[in-house]
C-alpha cells in the first residue's frame, strides 16, 4: 500500500565498474571543474588507494589543488573549518571524498561552508534548511556499508560541546559515486563483513521504517539480494572483484533507500553502543539486526517476511509457509551473522565485542534518545531498549 | 502576444486556519510552562535540557509562532508567540499552513509528520528525541485518548487519574495563567 505521502530524492550519478574511476576527470571536467581537493585518510593512503585516485587523473589537464589524507575516523567541526581554508588557499572548485563515512561527512561539512560562506560549518547544522546548490561534490567509497556516497545527511562531532552535529540536506549529496572495486579490494574480511551488515541494516531497518515509500523498497529490495549472494562469498575470498562491486552497490543502494526512508530502533541501540562501549558501527549493525527485527514484528511482521526473498532466494521463499516467512527471514539473518563469525571472527553478541554487562544501562538511556529511533515502527522505550540489550549482550 | 492576459496572483489569505493555528500554539505553549511544573515525565525529560534552552515552533512563512525556554529547575516558560528566531537554540519550521492546521489539530502526529517532511529544523537536533517526547506527553494531556492513539505509537504512561486531573487542571488554569 502506498504511504498517505512520501518524499523521494536521489540525485547522485552511479558510476559502478572495476576501472570506474577512469572516468572521475572526465566528469570533473563535465561540471566545468578543474581543481579538486581531494579529502582522506590514512587508511586510504597507507592501502594504496590514493595512488589509484591520483593515477586515474593522468593526462586529464586536472590538478589536484590538495590532497589532505588526514581525516581522523572520527570527524570533527575544527577539522571541517580548517579544511574549508585550504580549499580557498589553494584557489579549489570542487571536492571529493576518498574513503569512509568520515571522511565523506568531512567532506559534506567542507562543502558546505566553501559553499555557503562563513567561519564556522556549525552555524549550518539542522534539517533541510541549507539553500543550496553546493560546489561540485564526488565520493569515492573505500567501504561498502556507510552509503554515505548515497545519503542526504553528515554527522560531525562538535569537540566544544562534546555532541555530533547533525547537518541534513538533499544539496549535501555528491554530483557522482563512483564505485570501482579497486578500492574495496584490500578490507579485510571482518571489516567486509561488519560494513556489508551495516549495508543490511540500513536496506532492512529502511523497509520497515514509518517513513518507508514504494521507491525506497525497490532500492532496499535489491541491496538485500546482493548482500545476500555475495557477503558469504566475498568475506571467504575477498579477491572476489566481482563480489566486491556487488557489495559496493548494495552498499550505495542501501544508503539511497535509508536516506530516503531513515533507520530505527537497531541504528540508535548500535549508535549507543559504539557511544558508550566504542565498538565499531558495523559491528553493532551485525549483533542488533536481528533483534531489532523481532521488536518490530508486532508493527511490520508483513514487510519482514517479504524480505525473505530477496535475502535467501526463492526457493527458501516458496518453501517457508506464508506465516512462518517473518521468523524465517530473522533466522536466515542470523544463520548469516553465524556464518560470518566461523568466517572472518565477527563477534556476534556485545559480550564478544567486548561490552560489560554495567555499561548496557547506559547504551539503553543513550539509544532511546537517538534520533533514528523517531522513524522506529515500535517506540523505543527505555525498558525496549535494555530488554534489547540484555538479549544482545549474549544471545545470537 | 498580450502580456496582460496572464495575471499575476499573489497569495490568498487563510485568515481562519492562521487565527486556528496560533490560538492552539499559545495553548501549546502554556500547557507546556504548565504541565513541565506537575507532570514528572515531562520534568524527567526537561531536566536533560540545556539550561536556558529555547525551543521554537513556526509555520512557514508567516504563519504563527511560539518559542518555551527551559528556565533554571527544569521547568519551561511559554516566551509567546513573536520570539526572535536569532535567540532561538532550535526552531522547528512547519512547511506549510494546512499542515500545521492538521497537526496541531489532532490529525496528524508529530512522528507521521516528521516522517513526512513536514518539518525542518535549525539548530542542535541532539534532543529532537526528547522534544518529541515532551510533545507527545502533552498531547495526550490535551486530546482525548482516542484521538491521541491516532497521533502515536504508544501512549505515554500516565496514570489514569492524574492524566484526568492534570487534564483538568490545564484547562482551567494551566492556560490562561502557566501555572
Amino acid at each position: 500500500m502506498l504511504p498517505t505521502y512520501y518524499e523521494f530524492c536521489f540525485p547522485v550519478k552511479i558510476i559502478s565498474g572495476h576501472a570506474a574511476l577512469n572516468n572521475l576527470p572526465a566528469e570533473l571536467l563535465q561540471a566545468n571543474t578543474a581543481r579538486p581537493l581531494v579529502i582522506s585518510d590514512q587508511g586510504v593512503t597507507r592501502a594504496g588507494l590514493g595512488k589509484i585516485v591520483t593515477d586515474a587523473f593522468a593526462e586529464s589537464g586536472i590538478t589536484i589543488a590538495a590532497f589532505f589524507d588526514e581525516v581522523p575516523p572520527e570527524s570533527s567541526t575544527l577539522l571541517v573549518n580548517q579544511l574549508a581554508g585550504l580549499y580557498h588557499e589553494r584557489q579549489c572548485d570542487s571536492l571529493i571524498a576518498v574513503g569512509g563515512g568520515s571522511v565523506i561527512d568531512t567532506a559534506k561539512g567542507v562543502n558546505i561552508l566553501v559553499s555557503l560562506g562563513g567561519q564556522d560549518v556549525r552555524d549550518y547544522r539542522g534539517a533541510e534548511v541549507l539553500p543550496g546548490p553546493l560546489r561540485p561534490f564526488f565520493v569515492v567509497p573505500t567501504t561498502a556499508g556507510t552509503g554515505s556516497e548515497a545519503t542526504n545527511s553528515a554527522v560531525i562531532a562538535d569537540p566544544d560541546q562534546g555532541v555530533k552535529m547533525l547537518f541534513v540536506s538533499e544539496f549535501l549529496m555528491p554530483r557522482a559515486a563512483i564505485l570501482d572495486s579497486r578500492m574495496t579490494l584490500t578490507l579485510p574480511p571482518r571489516l567486509t563483513a561488519a560494513t556489508g551488515m551495516d549495508a543490511l541494516a540500513h536496506a532492512m531497518e529502511a523497509y520497515i521504517s514509518i517513513q518507508k515509500n514504494p521507491i525506497s523498497d525497490a532500492y532496499t529490495w535489491q541491496a538485500v539480494k546482493l548482500i545476500g549472494e555475495n557477503l558469504r562469498m566475498v568475506a571467504q575470498n575477498p579477491a572476489d572483484k566481482d563480489g566486491r562491486l556487488a557489495l559496493a552497490n548494495a552498499s550505495t543502494m542501501a544508503g539511497t533507500a535509508f536516506s530516503n526512508s531513515m533507520v530505527g530502533c537497531v541504528h540508535s541501540m548500535g549508535h549507543a553502543a559504539g557511544g558508550v562501549a566504542h565498538i565499531p558501527h558495523g559491528v553493532a549493525m551485525n549483533i542488533f539486526l536481528p533483534f531489532g527485527l523481532e521488536f518490530n514484528l508486532k508493527r511490520r511482521a508483513e514487510c519482514v517476511a517479504e524480505l525473505l526473498l530477496p535475502l535467501a532466494g526463492p526457493e527458501v521463499y516458496s518453501g517457508t509457509s506464508a506465516d512462518q516467512r517473518a521468523r524465517k527471514t530473522i533466522a536466515e539473518v542470523r544463520r548469516l551473522k553465524q556464518d560470518l563469525h566461523e568466517i572472518t571472527g565477527l563477534p556476534r553478541t556485545l559480550q564478544e565485542a567486548g561490552v560489560q554487562r554495567a555499561q548496557l544501562e547506559d547504551i539503553a538511556k543513550l539509544a532511546i534518545n537517538d534520533g533514528s529511533a523517531m522513524m522506529n515502527p515500535e517506540e523505543l522505550r527505555l525498558e525496549d531498549a535494555l530488554e534489547l540489550a540484555n538479549r544482545a549482550f549474549d544471545q545470537i | 502576444m498580450d502580456f496582460q492576459k496572464y495575471p499575476e496572483i499573489t497569495p490568498r489569505r487563510k485568515p481562519l486556519k492562521r487565527l486556528i493555528n496560533q490560538v492552539v500554539l499559545f495553548v501549546l505553549g502554556r500547557a507546556l510552562q504548565s504541565l513541565s511544573r506537575h507532570d514528572p515525565l515531562i520534568k524527567h525529560e526537561v531536566q536533560g535540557w540545556p539550561e536556558g534552552f529555547t525551543l521554537m515552533l513556526t509555520v512557514r512563512p508567516n504563519g504563527g509562532s511560539m518559542a518555551v525556554s527551559r528556565l533554571p529547575g527544569g521547568v519551561l516558560q511559554y516566551r509567546g508567540a513573536r520570539f526572535d528566531e536569532a535567540s532561538a537554540d532550535v526552531i522547528i519550521y512547519i512547511k506549510n499552513i494546512e499542515t500545521a492546521f492538521a497537526m496541531l489539530t489532532g490529525q496528524l502526529g508529530i512522528d507521521m509528520a516528521y516522517a513526512q517532511h513536514a518539518m525542518c529544523a535549525r539548530g542542535d537536533l541532539s534532543n529532537t528525541v526528547s522534544v518529541v517526547r515532551v510533545l507527545n506527553i502533552v498531547e495526550a494531556y490535551l486530546f482525548p485518548s482516542l484521538m491521541s492513539r491516532n497521533l502515536m505509537k504508544r501512549l505515554p504512561p500516565i496514570p489514569f487519574a492524574r492524566k484526568h486531573l492534570l487534564r483538568i487542571k490545564t484547562y482551567l488554569v494551566g492556560i490562561a495563567f502557566g501555572i
